[in-house]
């Protein structure tokens, strides 16, 4: 494939997903309006599939950016992009129900073999949260001057924050990879209020809040294989250390429903803090691999001086997320079988205790079986990923929501050898 | 390569496709109190008489007489009219007769009682924007006095002050030479008010009638002895004050949106309308709400303004009082307190008695709606 061919390709491929990531704001799960949103993670579409289980997964066809550790391997130059189709069903304890649609972009992963199999540079740009809801209420007022005063408010919140990240991973010996990050994290979260009225005389007021964040952290990782006859057995671990983002916030008040006329803006900061995971996988004549992972973040910990009214130590708790996958390809590493022979068959489950509890001292807990195929293509060391995911999020109990989701995901995974030094004989 | 990039632009067209923007109720339970607005009543601070003296100046009324409330103590009031026209005969025809025509359209106290008053002629020039009520002009000496009780006062000048001043009449520097009357109030068991527009200065020449409109109003208030309120309850007058000041903390909601704000003063209606029989002490019918800047160089902000209701309520609801105090709560407004005030429009001696601060239900309350 040429070269200019490929940056084509991985620059249309982000405008369209960044595009599809722009539609799906607003919608969703009153969830998100919890924390810094909904957390998400795309280490690889090899990983989503094996239900997020991926610290420990090295492999020739993808990047995995759960671990900066595995980028040590890296022999070809990897671009990855992909984009997300959720569906989801929440139901209420009162048994309000609705459904929503919203299409994501995942990540762009890009890597960089620096020295062949022991040096690699990865960089990432990808969502760290996301939030998108948008619920309504309506309802009668008593006041001194009128007893039944209708009104209508809408709450919605959009944005969440995003992350960059640039680092190294260098292979030690032939069974010790290191590698380490920085993760710039940025982003907007707004949160809005737009009350309206039956009587002209009550003003309508639309209220944003407006939150900038930005900060940076280290991230670490490190792996350790042991290959045998038939087998390798990789133990790894990574994570990111605590940090604080610098925000700024500022909240618009339209008289009428008009914004910004007027308005505060206060300084202060977020703290996030410290994420660890570690994991073990088992690959067996490159045609069964078995991943398992756990993950806890010290949410309990994480603080604000802003005043975010969802950002409350009560409605914080630690994550704790276990996941498990199985990967098969009936072809192992051979690349004259037939096209379904060398099709990677996937299938995982993850349980993820959230670090959010909109109910203080209540846990929310997803529930996901995960999935899916890594088609190859006429480019070796190119796939194209389908993954799905079928899963369910909280409780009707407590006031709580029950979330009842499905999401396909397509990523492509593009592995080209550049920079090859042509040798005459 | 064609068939491969369609296969993954494939899912991402479906994806743009499928995005919808949905409006939901689903899990409203979760956000508790917050979803809704809240409407909060909070008390006043402070609620007490305020020593302003009233801008009587350029109202279309002016008051005469005086009157001794057993509510309000003794009053005294003063008129004053200028006037502005064009002699309509030549400058050397003489005058035959000159008369004040006043059109009474108020009464405050005994309204069986006559209003004796004296005339007297302005000596100065003035203005009558802003002129407050306890300003001296200079005037000339008594010309006649007056004693009515009719709809419409008419005056009959003297001829002598007539061929005294006949130059000054008939020229056409009137408006500049010439600078009104003085009613001054002499025995009076009530006040009076005169309607300015309907109010002129007749000239009778050989040529015919010549008539002077009023141009400048002012009216001169003075209070003779204090008022004896009862307890618990604040007095409020227009004109001789006095008026109120108050002021509500409102720091509770810095920096929150609010939907309405309504303040609400309780008159006590009956002690109000307690008075000797044939005695008239009418309502202010409108109060306006009044921001006063700390610094006493800046002018004050009108709030809004509100009538009584049936109840004797006066309810300050306007949008452009949540505007303000929106302002307010976002800091780009600030004041120093309120006060409540009768609109310049038109003098009166109006008088309303209000139910203090430990009136609890009934005491100076702001009633707020709030989307928290």
């Amino acid at each position: 494939m040429k070269r200019s061919k490929l940056i084509c390709i991985v620059f249309t491929t982000l405008i369209v997903a960044n595009a599809a990531y722009g539609q799906g704001r607003d919608d969703g799960s009153l969830y998100s309006r919890y924390g810094v949103g909904e957390l998400t993670s795309f280490a690889s579409s090899q990983a989503q599939a094996l239900g997020g289980a991926s610290t420990a997964l090295f492999s020739y066809n993808y990047l995995n950016f759960s671990n900066p550790a595995t980028w040590s391997r890296q022999t070809l130059v990897r671009v990855a992009v992909g984009v997300q189709f959720d569906q989801l069903r929440a139901q209420d304890a009162v048994g309000r129900s609705e459904e929503f649609t919203r299409g994501n972009f995942n990540a762009l992963q890009i890597g960089l073999p620096l020295l062949s199999g022991k040096l690699g540079l990865g960089l990432s740009y990808e969502p760290f949260s996301r939030i998108h809801y948008d619920v309504s209420t309506s309802g009668t007022l008593s006041t001194p001057l009128e007893s039944d005063l209708s009104y209508q408010i809408n709450h919605q919140g959009s944005g969440g924050l995003q992350q960059a990240r640039i680092g190294f991973g260098l292979r030690l010996n032939s069974w010790a990879s290191i590698g380490a990050s920085s993760d710039f994290l940025f982003g907007i979260i707004e949160e809005g209020r737009r009350s309206t009225f039956s009587d002209a005389t009550i003003l309508p007021t639309n209220q944003v809040s407006s939150t900038r964040l930005f900060g940076v952290t280290p991230s670490f990782g490190v792996a350790l294989s042991f290959d045998g006859q038939e087998y390798e057995l990789v133990v790894a671990a990574s994570g990111a250390f605590a940090t604080t983002l610098d925000g700024t916030q500022t909240v618009t008040v339209g008289e009428s429903l008009d914004l910004d006329t007027l308005g505060t803006s206060i300084e202060g900061d977020l703290k996030i803090p410290a994420r660890f995971r570690g994991g073990l996988s088992l690959g067996y004549q490159n045609r069964w691999l078995l991943s398992t992972e756990i993950r806890h973040e010290s949410w309990s910990s994480a603080s604000t001086s802003l005043p975010f009214a969802t950002f409350q130590s009560e409605n914080l708790q630690n994550r704790t997320r276990y996941s498990l996958g199985v990967e098969f390809i009936p072809a192992g590493a051979s690349v004259q079988a037939g096209y379904l022979s060398r099709t990677a068959y996937r299938l995982g489950f993850y349980r993820d205790q959230l670090y959010i509890s909109p109910v203080a001292g209540r846990n929310v807990t997803v529930t996901a079986v995960t999935g899916g195929f890594g088609l190859p293509t006429l480019f070796l060391g190119t796939r194209l990923d389908i993954s799905f995911e079928i899963g369910t999020r909280g409780t009707t109990n407590y006031n709580l929501i029950r979330d009842r989701f499905i999401g396909v995901s397509a990523t492509l995974n593009i592995g080209e050898r550049w920079f090859v030094k042509r040798r005459l004989g | 390569m064609r068939s491969f990039l369609f296969l993954f632009l494939l899912p991402v067209l479906l994806i743009l496709a499928s995005c919808t923007d949905s409006i939901s109720n689903v899990g409203l339970d979760l956000l508790g109190d917050e979803a809704n607005p809240q409407v909060e009543t909070i008390h006043s601070t402070s609620f007490s008489t305020s020593d302003l003296v009233d801008i009587t100046g350029a109202s279309p009324r002016i008051l005469v007489g005086s009157v001794n409330d057993p509510l309000t103590g003794q009053i005294s009031t003063n008129g004053f009219l200028d006037f502005a026209g064009t002699f309509a005969g030549t400058p050397s025809e003489s005058i035959t007769s000159a008369q004040l025509k006043l059109s009474r359209n108020y009464n405050y106290g005994d309204t069986t009682k006559t209003v004796e008053f004296s005339l007297h002629q302005i000596l100065q020039e003035w203005n009558h924007i802003d002129l407050r009520s306890d300003t001296d002009l200079t005037i000339g000496p008594q010309i006649l006095t007056v004693t009515t009780l009719d709809t419409l006062t008419t005056i009959d000048l003297p001829a002598s002050w007539i061929s005294e001043n006949e130059n000054d009449l008939r020229s056409a520097e009137f408006n500049s030479k010439f600078h009104g009357f003085a009613l001054i109030q002499i025995n009076s068991g009530q006040v009076i008010g005169f309607n300015a527009a309907l109010s002129e200065f007749e000239l009778t020449s050989a040529s015919g009638v010549t008539e002077y409109s009023v141009i400048s109003t002012y009216t001169q208030i003075k209070r003779m002895s204090p008022s004896t309120p009862p307890d618990g309850l604040l007095l409020f007058q227009d004109g001789a004050g006095p008026a109120i000041e108050l002021n509500f903390d409102l720091n509770k909601y810095k920096n929150s949106p609010i939907n309405n704000i309504t303040l609400s003063f309780s008159a006590d209606q009956l002690a109000s309308q307690d008075t000797p029989e044939n005695f008239l002490r009418p309502f202010p019918q409108i109060l306006q709400l009044v921001a006063v800047p700390a610094d006493a160089t800046m002018p004050a902000s009108l709030v809004g303004q509100a009538a009584m209701d049936k109840d004797g309520e006066y309810h300050f609801s306007d949008i452009e009082a949540t505007i303000f105090f929106q302002r307010v709560l976002f800091g780009s407004q600030q004041y120093d307190r309120l006060e409540l005030r009768s609109p310049v429009e038109n003098n009166s001696l109006n008088a309303v008695l209000f139910h203090g601060m430990d009136a609890r239900d009934l005491s100076p309350r702001a009633t707020i709606i709030l989307s928290p």
